[in-house]
C-alpha cells in the first residue's frame, strides 16, 4: 500500500525545500573533524539522510504504527469491557444471587424450624412445607453455586455441604423427642440453631461478600477509566496535528486531504468511544449503586431479621434457660435498625436506595420497629412467668400479630431484594447495548485513519520520486 | 573463546537451577480426594471440653440442713396472720414459685395439655393450697440456675422450688425449707456401655454443667476422668446420645430425669456427694421458712409426699420415704 523508498541514492533534493534539509550537511564536517565516536557518526549519517520524503515517510509511518497501536487499544479495551459486562450478567451477577439464595433460605429454615417448635397444639403444616422448601432452595442453590465459585468460595460451600445435612438430622431429632413430649427436644433444636448461626451461616455469609465483592469488583472495571487509550487517542491526534503542520510548511499547501480526513475519523472514533463507554459506564454504575451495593445491605437486613426471628423463637424453645437467646435478638434488631429505629443497615440501605425503592424498604423498616415493641409483650409475658401467654403472643394470628408484622418486614425486604436484583441484571444489559456496533465501528474507523493518513502522504512522498 | 564458554556454562547452570527451583517450588496441589472427608461432628453451644474447673469455696461450718421449725399450730388456709408474709402473698391472689420448666420428671409441660407438672410443681402446688385452699393459685416463673439466687434476693419470686441444693455458702444469702427430698451425685451412662461406676472411667469423657459442684466432684474423682461442660443437663444428655460423652454425672433426682428420656441409658454408680434440695426462700421471711415446713410436715404425715413421690419418680428411683426434717430451733 505505501510506497517506500527503496534506498537513499536515488532520491534527488529539490530546491525549494532545501533550508531545512541542507542544514545537516552543514553541521557535519564540524562533527566528523574530532575523531567521531559511533553513536556521533550515527547521528551524523541520520541527519544526512533526513531529506523531506524521508521525514514524510518516517511520519507516515510513525502515524500509522500510531493508528493502529490505539485502534488496537482500543478494541481491546472494548472487548473486555464487554466481556465483563458479560460476566456480570451471565456468572458473577448470578452467583451471587445463589449465594443469596443460600444464605437467606438457610437463615429462614432455621428461624422456621424454632417457630414451628413453639406450637402446643402440633406442627403447622404450613411452616413445615416452608422448612422443607427453604432447605431444597438452599441445596439447589448451593449445587449451582459450587459451578462457578473460585476456590476460596468452594472451600466455604463445602463447609455448608458438609454441615448441612447434620443440622437437618439434628431439626429432626428435635422433632421426634417434641413429639414425644420430652424436653430433650428442645435441647436439640438449640444444638441444631447454634450449628446454623455459628458455622453454616457464617460459611454461606463469606460466599454471599466473596461473590459479592465479584461483582462489584467486576462492574467497577467495566465502567473504568480507559487511560492508555485515551493516552494513545491524544498522541494520535496530537500526532496528526503535527503531521498537518511540518506537510504545510514543507509543501506549501494549508491543507492535505488525507490528513485532515484523518483527524476526522479520530474526532469521530473519539466522540462515538466517549458517548457509548460514558453510557456504558454511567449504567453500570447504578447497576452496582442501586443494584449490587443495595442488595448486599438488603440481603444482611434479610439475614440479621430471620437470625433475630429465630432467636426470638427460642428464647421461648429454651423456657426460662433464654437469657443468651435474647442477648442475640438484641443485638440482631439492633444491627437491624439500631437502637433507636432510626439506624443500621435500613438506615445504611435507605440512603443507598434509589428513590423508586425508599417506600418499600421504609414499610419495612417500619414493620421492624413495631415488631420490637411487640416482642418487648412477648419478654414481658415470658418474665414474669406467663409463658403461655408469651408464646400466644408470640404464634397468635392476625394483622396486628407478631407473626404476621415479621412476615410483612421480611416480605417488604424480600420485594426490595429482587428489585434491586433486577436492577444489576437490567443495567448489565444496557451497558452491553451502549457498547453495541462499538468494536466493528472501531476496526473500521482505524482502518480509515490509516488508509486516510497513507492517501494523505503518498502524493508528497511521490513528488520527491 | 574461553569467555564465551564461560558464559555458556553459567547460562546453562542457571536455567538448570531456575528450573530445578520451578520443579520444587509449584509441585502442583494434590486433587482432594472425597474418600478423604469425614463427618461433622455438631456439638451444643457453649460446650468445655475439657472443662474449666471452678475452684471449691471454702465452705463455711454450719448444719446445712437445719431449718425453723413449723408453728406451733398452722393458719387455716384462707386466714393466714396479720402482716405475715403469707398474708401478703394472700392479699396479692398468687404464690410466685421460681421452678424448671425443663427438668423432666420435676417441672416441664405436659404435652398433653401444656400445663406445668412434675414433683416440684405438685409441691408447689400444696404450699399454694396451704395459703388460699385452692392448689391452682400459683404463678410460675421459669428460672435458670444461675437466677435462683438473685430472684429470691430480689424478692421477685416467694419460692423457688428448682432442685436447689441446700449449702452453708446458699444458707449465708437465703434460707431454706426443710429437706424435701435426699439427692446424691451419680452417673448415667448408655446401658450398652457396661459402665458400673467411676472407676471404669478412667480417661473417659464425663459431663456436668458449668461451673456446678458436680463439675468439680468429677475432676476430684480418682479415677481421672475428663470433665466436659454444657449449659445445661439435658444438652449433657445430647453429648451422651451422640457419643461425645461416655457418662453424664449430676444429682440422681435430675439424671432420673434424663433417663425417663431415653430408654437405652439409666443410672448407675456409689453416690459421690450428699446434696439435700431444700424450697429456696428469701432470709427475710423466716415466718414463711416456718410456714413451708410446716407444710412440709403436713405432707410427710398425712401420706401427700408419698403419693407425689410414687406418681413421678419411684419408676426410676425406686420407693423412698420422705426425708426426715432436721430443726435449728
Amino acid at each position: 500500500m505505501v510506497t517506500v523508498p527503496s534506498g537513499s541514492q536515488g532520491v534527488s533534493v529539490p530546491t525549494r525545500l532545501a533550508p531545512v534539509a541542507t542544514k545537516p550537511a552543514q553541521t557535519r564536517p564540524a562533527e566528523v573533524v574530532p575523531a567521531p565516536t559511533e553513536p556521533g557518526r550515527l547521528t551524523a549519517r541520520l541527519r544526512s539522510r533526513l531529506n523531506t520524503p524521508r521525514i514524510y515517510w518516517l511520519a507516515a509511518a510513525g502515524l500509522v504504527v500510531l493508528a493502529l497501536a490505539t485502534g488496537a487499544a482500543a478494541v481491546a479495551d472494548v472487548r473486555q469491557r464487554e466481556a465483563l459486562i458479560t460476566d456480570v450478567a451471565e456468572v458473577s451477577g448470578p452467583i451471587s444471587v445463589d449465594a443469596q439464595t443460600l444464605y437467606r433460605n438457610l437463615a429462614d429454615a432455621d428461624a422456621t424450624a424454632a417457630t414451628a417448635f413453639l406450637a402446643t397444639d402440633g406442627e403447622s403444616p404450613e411452616l413445615r412445607t416452608r422448612y422443607l422448601d427453604d432447605l431444597a432452595r438452599a441445596t439447589a442453590a448451593l449445587t449451582i453455586a459450587l459451578r462457578d465459585a473460585d476456590d476460596e468460595e468452594a472451600a466455604w460451600l463445602r463447609i455448608v455441604a458438609d454441615q448441612l445435612p447434620a443440622y437437618t438430622g439434628l431439626v429432626e431429632t428435635a422433632r421426634s423427642n417434641q413429639r414425644l413430649g420430652v424436653p430433650l427436644g428442645g435441647a436439640y433444636l438449640r444444638e441444631a440453631s447454634g450449628l446454623m448461626q455459628q458455622t453454616i451461616l457464617p460459611a454461606a455469609a463469606e460466599v454471599f461478600n466473596s461473590t459479592h465483592r465479584r461483582l462489584i469488583a467486576e462492574q467497577e472495571e467495566a465502567a473504568g477509566f480507559p487511560w492508555l487509550v485515551t493516552l494513545l487517542v491524544l498522541a494520535t491526534g496530537g500526532a496528526l496535528i503535527a503531521a498537518q503542520v511540518l506537510v504545510a510548511r514543507r509543501s506549501r499547501r494549508t491543507f492535505n486531504l488525507g490528513l485532515v480526513t484523518a483527524s476526522a475519523v479520530t474526532v469521530l472514533a473519539l466522540l462515538w468511544s466517549v458517548v457509548a463507554l460514558g453510557a456504558s459506564a454511567g449504567r453500570l454504575e447504578t447497576g452496582r449503586r442501586d443494584g449490587s451495593v443495595l442488595v448486599s445491605l438488603l440481603a444482611n437486613s434479610g439475614r440479621a431479621a430471620l437470625q433475630a426471628r429465630a432467636n426470638e423463637s427460642l428464647t421461648l424453645v429454651a423456657r426460662g434457660g433464654g437469657a443468651t437467646f435474647e442477648k442475640t435478638f438484641t443485638s440482631r434488631l439492633d444491627e437491624l435498625i439500631g437502637a433507636d429505629g432510626q439506624g443500621g443497615l435500613f438506615a445504611q440501605a435507605l440512603a443507598q436506595a434509589p428513590s423508586s425503592d425508599r417506600r418499600l424498604i421504609a414499610d419495612a423498616r417500619d414493620e421492624a420497629i413495631r415488631w420490637r415493641t411487640l416482642h418487648e409483650q412477648v419478654r414481658a409475658a415470658d418474665n414474669g412467668g406467663d409463658w403461655d401467654k408469651a408464646v400466644a403472643l408470640a404464634t397468635q394470628s392476625g394483622d396486628e400479630a407478631l407473626p404476621a408484622v415479621f412476615a410483612r418486614l421480611d416480605g417488604g425486604l424480600t420485594e426490595a431484594l429482587t428489585v434491586g436484583n433486577g436492577r444489576v441484571d437490567e443495567q448489565a444489559e444496557q451497558a452491553a447495548n451502549a457498547l453495541r456496533g462499538l468494536l466493528p465501528g472501531l476496526v473500521l474507523l482505524t482502518g480509515g485513519l490509516v488508509a486516510a493518513v497513507v492517501m494523505g502522504f503518498r502524493p508528497r512522498i511521490g513528488e520527491y520520486r | 573463546m574461553t569467555t564465551r564458554t564461560k558464559t555458556t556454562k553459567v547460562a546453562a547452570a542457571l536455567l538448570l537451577v531456575t528450573l530445578v527451583a520451578a520443579g520444587c517450588v509449584s509441585p502442583g496441589q494434590p486433587r482432594p480426594v472425597a474418600a478423604n472427608a469425614t463427618a461433622a461432628v455438631p456439638q451444643p453451644l457453649n460446650v468445655q471440653d475439657p472443662a474449666e474447673i471452678p475452684s471449691r469455696a471454702p465452705v463455711p461450718d454450719c448444719d446445712n440442713r437445719a431449718s425453723l421449725r413449723p408453728p406451733a399450730s398452722m393458719p387455716k388456709a384462707g386466714v393466714m396472720p396479720a402482716n405475715s408474709t403469707m398474708a401478703q402473698i394472700a392479699k396479692r391472689g398468687r404464690l410466685v414459685v421460681g421452678i424448671d420448666q425443663n427438668a423432666y420428671l420435676f417441672g416441664f409441660r405436659d404435652p398433653a395439655t401444656g400445663e406445668l407438672v412434675g414433683f416440684e410443681i405438685d409441691f408447689a402446688r400444696e404450699v399454694a393450697r396451704a395459703i388460699f385452699g385452692d392448689p391452682d393459685k400459683v404463678q410460675f416463673r421459669a428460672i435458670t440456675t444461675a437466677d435462683r439466687i438473685p430472684v429470691l434476693q430480689n424478692k421477685e419470686v416467694d419460692l423457688v422450688i428448682r432442685t436447689m441444693s441446700m449449702t452453708c455458702e446458699r444458707w449465708q444469702q437465703v434460707s431454706f425449707s426443710t429437706e424435701y427430698i435426699a439427692s446424691r451425685q451419680r452417673l448415667l451412662v448408655r446401658k450398652a456401655d457396661g459402665v458400673k461406676d467411676f472407676p471404669d472411667l478412667a480417661g473417659k469423657k464425663v459431663c456436668a454443667t458449668r461451673g456446678s459442684t458436680s463439675i468439680i466432684t468429677i475432676a476430684e474423682q480418682p479415677s481421672k476422668p475428663i470433665p466436659v461442660s454444657t449449659d445445661s443437663t439435658l444438652d449433657c444428655l445430647v453429648l451422651l446420645q451422640q457419643g461425645q460423652v461416655q457418662a453424664v454425672s449430676t444429682i440422681d433426682i435430675l439424671l432420673a430425669g434424663l433417663a425417663a428420656q431415653d430408654p437405652t441409658t439409666v443410672v448407675t454408680g456409689k453416690p459421690v456427694s450428699d446434696e439435700p434440695a431444700g424450697i429456696g426462700i428469701p432470709k427475710e421471711h423466716a415466718d414463711m421458712v416456718r410456714f413451708v415446713n410446716g407444710v412440709l410436715e403436713k405432707m410427710r404425715s398425712d401420706g401427700t409426699w408419698t403419693r407425689i413421690y410414687d406418681r413421678w419418680l419411684k419408676a426410676r428411683l425406686g420407693p423412698a420415704s420422705p426425708p426426715v426434717p432436721v430443726y435449728s430451733d
